[in-house]
């Protein structure tokens, strides 16, 4: 009796409308929530993935190159540099530990001449 | 007597002599003294990527410390929640030292393949050498999707011609090998895999795993490195863009 007058007036006019209703209750509401479920985890992802910058952390093939901080793009320049003006300190910079390179790097930027990096370079790579 | 204690001073004056070359030896490690190996004996490896070889190693600066997006140690939960050390039973759940040997072995002769379960723009910001990306948005789909059966054909999967009713029953009887084979699939000739997304807390590549089980893919082929990018990283692993 509860059910019946739950069901109220228009499920008694119209039952295959209740049918239908109950139909798309189990079967579709279910798979739309999951399609939803699934929408909001690559919205998440999406939205993580920009969080994403590549900075201060491990990278490049050779795992020799590290890039930290903000200063990557000014430091491929600095090593596109050396290589096409200065081969063998390119050479003997490409094969110093990636703290030596920063550090190199870091002289660069605070200005120093391009003899006193070579020396740099040449005293790391000879451990002086 | 004599002879006795020459040949015992001579040892004395061996061992003196030849202790401090070995403890020498046990402390020439690190940047100083030089290469930090991926483990012992092992200072480095090669893999084919995208049909050049990398080198597999780790950084070389024992003062370098991680920055970034994964030196984070918290993420909002859900939905990067920390997931349990097994996706599946069956599925192997391994760490660094076995995907070495895996690069070693089933990757350079062809049974296995590494697969970045990411969607692609985690992949596009760096990957570890010799993986592929598949996401797992397409490893989550059905056995009839063209990009699921894409991806079976490409782990060496073969389709199999329709089965009539007499072969599936010799089948269940066991009078024809039916092995990792399913009605639709025959999965006897297909790769090893290494699933692998960002990390103990992404459910990118456990959804793959799940999505390659539930099309009958065998999951003792299946294998899970559930540290990822994240420890990865940590280890100072190389990494490529």
């Amino acid at each position: 009796m509860v059910f019946q007058a739950y069901r109220g007036n228009s499920a008694r006019k119209y039952p295959n409308r209740a049918v239908l209703m109950f139909c798309l209750s189990v079967f579709v509401i279910p798979f739309s929530l999951s399609a939803a479920e699934d929408d909001d985890y690559l919205s998440a992802l999406n939205q993580e993935a920009k969080k994403v910058d590549g900075k201060g952390e491990v990278s490049d093939t050779s795992g020799s190159v590290v890039t930290t901080g903000n200063t990557a793009v000014s430091r491929e320049a600095f090593e596109a540099e050396l290589k096409e003006k200065y081969a063998g300190s390119a050479v003997f910079y490409s094969k110093l530990p990636p703290g030596s390179q920063e550090e190199i790097f870091l002289e660069y930027q605070d200005g120093a001449t391009i003899v006193e990096l070579r020396k740099k370079i040449m005293d790391r790579f000879l451990h002086r | 007597m004599s002879m006795f204690k020459a040949i015992l001073a001579v040892s004395v004056m061996m061992s003196v002599f030849a202790g401090p070359v070995i403890a020498e030896e046990e402390v020439a490690v690190g940047s100083q003294g030089g290469v930090i190996p991926l483990y012992k004996g092992k200072p480095f490896l090669h893999v084919i990527h995208n049909g050049r070889s990398v080198k597999v190693q780790r950084v070389q600066d024992t003062d370098f410390e991680l920055h970034g997006y994964f030196a984070k140690t918290s993420r909002q939960c859900p939905p990067f929640c920390l997931g349990p050390m097994d996706v599946h039973p069956l599925v192997e759940t391994i760490g660094e030292i076995e995907i070495f040997h895996f690069m070693e072995n089933q990757l350079r002769d062809g049974t296995g393949m590494m697969i970045d379960a990411r969607t692609p723009e985690w992949h596009a910001k760096g990957t570890i050498p010799g993986s592929v990306n598949i996401p797992f948005t397409t490893l989550s789909k059905s056995i009839d999707d063209l990009e699921m059966i894409e991806a079976l054909e490409l782990f060496g999967a073969k389709p199999r011609e329709p089965v009539g009713a007499m072969t599936k029953t010799l089948e269940e009887w066991g009078v024809l090998k039916a092995e990792n084979m399913t009605d639709t699939w025959d999965f006897s000739q297909c790769k090893e895999l290494v699933l692998w997304c960002n990390g103990p807390a992404c459910g990118q590549s456990p959804r793959a795993i799940k999505g390659l089980l539930e099309v009958g893919y065998p999951p003792e082929k299946l294998h899970y490195y559930r540290g990822g990018m994240q420890v990865w990283q940590l280890y100072g692993l190389s990494t490529i863009n």
